[in-house]
């Protein structure tokens, strides 16, 4: 039930209030007012004679005819709309990628992990090379190649 | 994307290049620390985990042993050349090819039972475990290629001398 505003708010300011309390009193006034105005979307509003209109209406709207191999053309656009989300997908994968690798801790300890690998690894083979060249040294000086 | 792609084979690149950077400097620095060319028996000591002393006493033989060692290669060498000179004689084996074969068979022999002597002498010159590892090292270094050959001149091995 919409509730309309009989005025009596408004007559109810006192008119020792001001005239700036009176402005601001007007404006509230004037917007119940437009807040009691009927609303046509309301379902108690319908009138039985719009309906019979808008049943009319519809049936007075001519359904166009569908283009050829319309629904063909669904199916292609269908298919061609997944087509695009995978590859988007993958670009989607490599910029996370992208993106993972610019973060400046994770860039920092990728480096440094990867130099320490290398200088561990590095340690390793450089003494294996380093005890078998002083091994064959060593066999070069007692056991000369004709003897071996 | 090809920013994304740019970033990332970037990325891998200078993942790369670390890498190998830091593996091939550091190898480079290990070798050049480790290597001690004016010492030919540092290997032993590295290798063996010898003290001063246990050094001392295989130096003294090393020292003894590499006069007879330079000794028994002269006489290899000429041996050798006087084989060879003989095999160059003609197409056949000739009694005098077949005699300077087997005295360089023989001076070779006299050489390794010589080296052999050598590494015995220097093996008991570390501790009983660290002896047994190097005389066996040694051994399986000197003599082992002889050892292939045999093994692989062997009718086990699939060397077979057919009787025509």
């Amino acid at each position: 039930m919409p509730h309309v505003n009989s005025g009596k708010e408004h007559n109810a300011i006192k008119p020792s209030a001001g005239l700036s309390r009176h402005n601001k009193a007007s404006k509230l006034w004037t917007a119940d007012k437009i807040s009691a105005a009927p609303n046509p979307m309301n379902k108690e509003n319908i009138n039985p004679a719009d309906a019979k209109l808008s049943m009319l209406l519809r049936e007075s709207r001519i359904a166009p005819a569908l283009p050829p191999r319309f629904q063909e053309n669904v199916w292609l656009r269908i298919e061609d709309a997944a087509a695009s989300s995978k590859s988007i997908g993958s670009v989607a994968w490599l910029d996370a990628l992208a993106a993972l690798m610019l973060h400046p801790r994770l860039a920092f300890a990728s480096v440094a992990a990867l130099a320490l690998a290398g200088v561990l690894l590095g340690t390793y083979q450089g003494t294996q090379v380093a005890q078998q060249d002083a091994q064959a040294r060593y066999l070069a000086v007692v056991a000369p190649n004709p003897l071996r | 994307m090809n920013r994304s792609l740019i970033i990332v084979l970037g990325a891998l690149a200078l993942g790369v290049a670390v890498f190998a950077g830091s593996y091939f400097v550091s190898q480079r620095a290990c070798v050049m620390g480790m290597t001690n060319p004016a010492d030919d028996l540092s290997w032993l000591h590295d290798e063996f985990h010898l003290n001063a002393a246990e050094m001392a006493r295989i130096r003294q033989l090393h020292e003894g042993y590499m006069p007879q060692c330079a000794k028994m290669c002269a006489l290899l060498a000429a041996k050798k050349s006087e084989a060879q000179a003989a095999l160059a004689d003609g197409t056949n084996v000739t009694a005098n090819a077949q005699k300077k074969l087997t005295e360089l068979g023989e001076l070779r022999a006299q050489c390794q039972a010589q080296m052999l002597r050598h590494f015995i002498a220097v093996s008991q010159a570390m501790p009983p475990e660290q002896g047994r590892r190097y005389l066996a090292e040694m051994q399986r270094l000197t003599l082992g290629f002889h050892e292939e050959i045999e093994k692989s001149m062997s009718p086990a091995s699939g060397h077979e001398h057919h009787q025509h």
